[in-house]
């Protein structure tokens, strides 16, 4: 590996975004392809940065400062690949429920999957059941990742993947459930596929449904 | 039949290790009172915005389910909105109600921060409301122990700077001078509110520690953004201080216990019997029927389930005092009535001592 690429690995992991973009554009401005640069440096980075997570020598702090420093040099390679190449893996959209706020464990997970591969549609949050449903019927998404961190709005989960039902589009996507309330028995409880306990699991849970559709 | 103590000396008694009558029963309400604003036809708006209303939504929390307090304000809005952000009733909480988020910070800039002052607790946002409603309950119920509620700090912060929580976990990274900074201003007012409310009729003053839980930020982080500031309100009034750290507080345990509150009220993912043979002895407990998990006995049990669950907590806590039984986070909205109920019936049938 070259001192530029793990200058950007040490960027991302320290999440520092001038030198991560620098960095990015420094390996652009030197021939790199963009691609080598997200297999180089910003997977590997974010690998390093989920570790440290899992390890508790991370909090969300510091995973929100290298999910900046991510950005800071993904944007500059996302307008120069082709939508084949980044979404590689299959595309999911992901949101927050309606009635609830809380975005971070949803936009943490939306670095590592977009980190790993993954096309991503972010919904947003406190996006209304509908428009879930209109969305997954219009865009065809492979995963459907539904997140909430509050007790009462657990119930729009289940209204979610009951829409689906009623606007026959369930069987044609994966529904993965996240956050603090809930569980694998409430996520079949409800009818969802299956339960992410945090960005790591949801990663192995959307690639291992990504090897299955081949 | 009726009972030996008032809520106010079965509480007391139960603080400073003495015998109660049974174990008191001490309920944080929150978004529960949303059963309240049903059957009273109000708006969360009208209900926090009116001292009369609020008394009327307040009032059940002891003469209807029979809690041995008084918990208000019953949203986390308060500080932030009397420092100047806005607040706005649009948030979907169900059944037709919407409650308040913050929808315009007061801190947008760094700079900003320097431009603002200590709320007057009397003249700011909602606080004279509450302050009003306090004094309503504690001329009508002088038995009865009025707790009033303080934000976290962080959580007060929160509300003040721009981009919330994703914002203030970034400043911590990476501004944490800043960050302390707005801490320190956000703990002033928290006393100032603290002390109206003392002054009013509040006997004791509770907070949660809602935002900065166990998978979110280290031990040594908490160590340093989030007890010392605690410390700082808690010797700032004159009254007991009770300490809700929501999720999983073993990691913290230490250093709420450093604070020295009166009590430390836990969620069901604290072994209670741990909490109870480490710090029980000179710290009262309160706690920890689940709530605000999926499958929890308060949201998705029976009344029978919530009683079997209250049973083991009190086996536990009871022994040598210094415990009151309580739901492990607040109770909130779509925590079934009967179950609230369920809660203070079991204190009367497995806490007597």
């Amino acid at each position: 590996m070259t001192l530029a690429y793990q200058k950007l690995i040490d960027s991302i992991v320290k999440g520092n975004e001038d030198s991560a973009a620098e960095e990015t554009q420094g390996l652009l401005n030197g021939g790199a392809e963009p691609m080598q640069i997200i297999n180089g440096g910003l997977i590997p980075g974010m690998a390093i940065v989920s570790e440290k997570y899992e390890k508790k020598e991370y909090y969300l702090p510091q995973m929100m400062l290298s999910a900046d420093a991510f950005y800071a040099a993904f944007v500059l390679l996302k307008p120069l690949i082709s939508a084949d190449q980044i979404g590689g893996k299959g595309t999911i959209m992901i949101g927050v429920v309606e009635g609830d706020i809380h975005d971070i464990g949803k936009n943490l997970v939306k670095t590592v999957l977009e980190a790993n591969g993954f096309s991503i549609i972010d919904m947003g949050r406190d996006v209304p059941i509908e428009d879930y449903v209109d969305k997954v019927r219009e865009l065809k998404p492979d995963i459907l990742m539904l997140s909430t961190l509050m007790t009462p709005t657990m119930v729009n989960m289940q209204r979610v993947i009951d829409g689906l039902k009623e606007e026959g589009v369930r069987e044609k996507v994966k529904v993965i459930i996240g956050g603090g309330p809930v569980s694998l028995p409430f996520a079949h409880k409800i009818g969802a596929d299956n339960y992410a306990d945090n960005e790591k699991e949801a990663v192995k849970l959307a690639s291992q449904a990504s090897a299955a559709r081949g | 039949m009726a009972e030996k103590m008032s809520p106010m000396e079965r509480v007391v008694a139960a603080l400073t290790f003495k015998e109660p009558d049974r174990v008191p029963v001490a309920l944080y309400f929150q978004s529960g009172v949303q059963h309240q604003l049903k059957k009273l036809d109000y708006t969360w708006e009208e209900a926090l915005s009116h001292p009369r209303k609020l008394f009327n939504i307040i009032e059940p929390q002891y003469t209807y389910y029979g809690a041995d307090n008084f918990f208000l304000p019953v949203d986390f809005r308060v500080e932030g909105e009397a420092f100047g952000s806005t607040i706005t009733y649009k948030l979907k909480a169900g059944e037709g109600f919407r409650i308040g988020i913050v929808t315009d910070w007061v801190i947008k800039e760094p700079s900003d921060l320097d431009k603002l002052t200590i709320p007057d607790p009397y003249k700011s946002g909602r606080m004279p409301i509450i302050l009003e409603t306090i004094s309503m309950l504690a001329r009508k119920y002088p038995e009865v122990p009025i707790v009033g509620f303080l934000n976290g700090p962080p959580d007060t912060v929160s509300d003040m700077r721009q981009g919330h929580y994703t914002r203030l976990f970034k400043d911590i990274a990476g501004k944490p001078e800043f960050t302390h900074k707005m801490l320190d201003l956000a703990v002033k007012c928290s006393i100032a509110f603290a002390n109206a409310m003392v002054k009013e009729g509040a006997c004791a003053i509770a907070t949660v520690e809602g935002g900065f839980v166990d998978e979110v930020i280290s031990p040594a982080q908490y160590a340093e953004f989030v007890a010392p500031y605690h410390q700082k309100i808690k010797e700032g009034i004159s009254v007991p201080y009770i300490y809700h750290q929501c999720e999983n507080a073993t990691p913290f345990f230490d250093s709420i216990a450093a604070v020295k509150p009166a009590c430390i009220a836990f969620h069901d993912s604290v072994d209670l019997k741990w909490a109870k043979e480490t710090y029980g002895k000179d710290i009262a407990l309160a706690g920890n029927v689940g709530v605000s998990k999926a499958g929890t006995p308060l949201l998705d049990g029976s009344p029978a389930d919530v009683m079997e669950a209250a049973r083991r907590c009190i086996e536990i806590g009871k022994p040598g005092s210094g415990f009151l039984l309580s739901a492990g986070c607040e109770v909130h909205h779509m925590v079934p009535e009967a179950n609230i109920l369920a809660l203070v019936e079991a204190a009367k049938k497995y806490g007597k001592y």
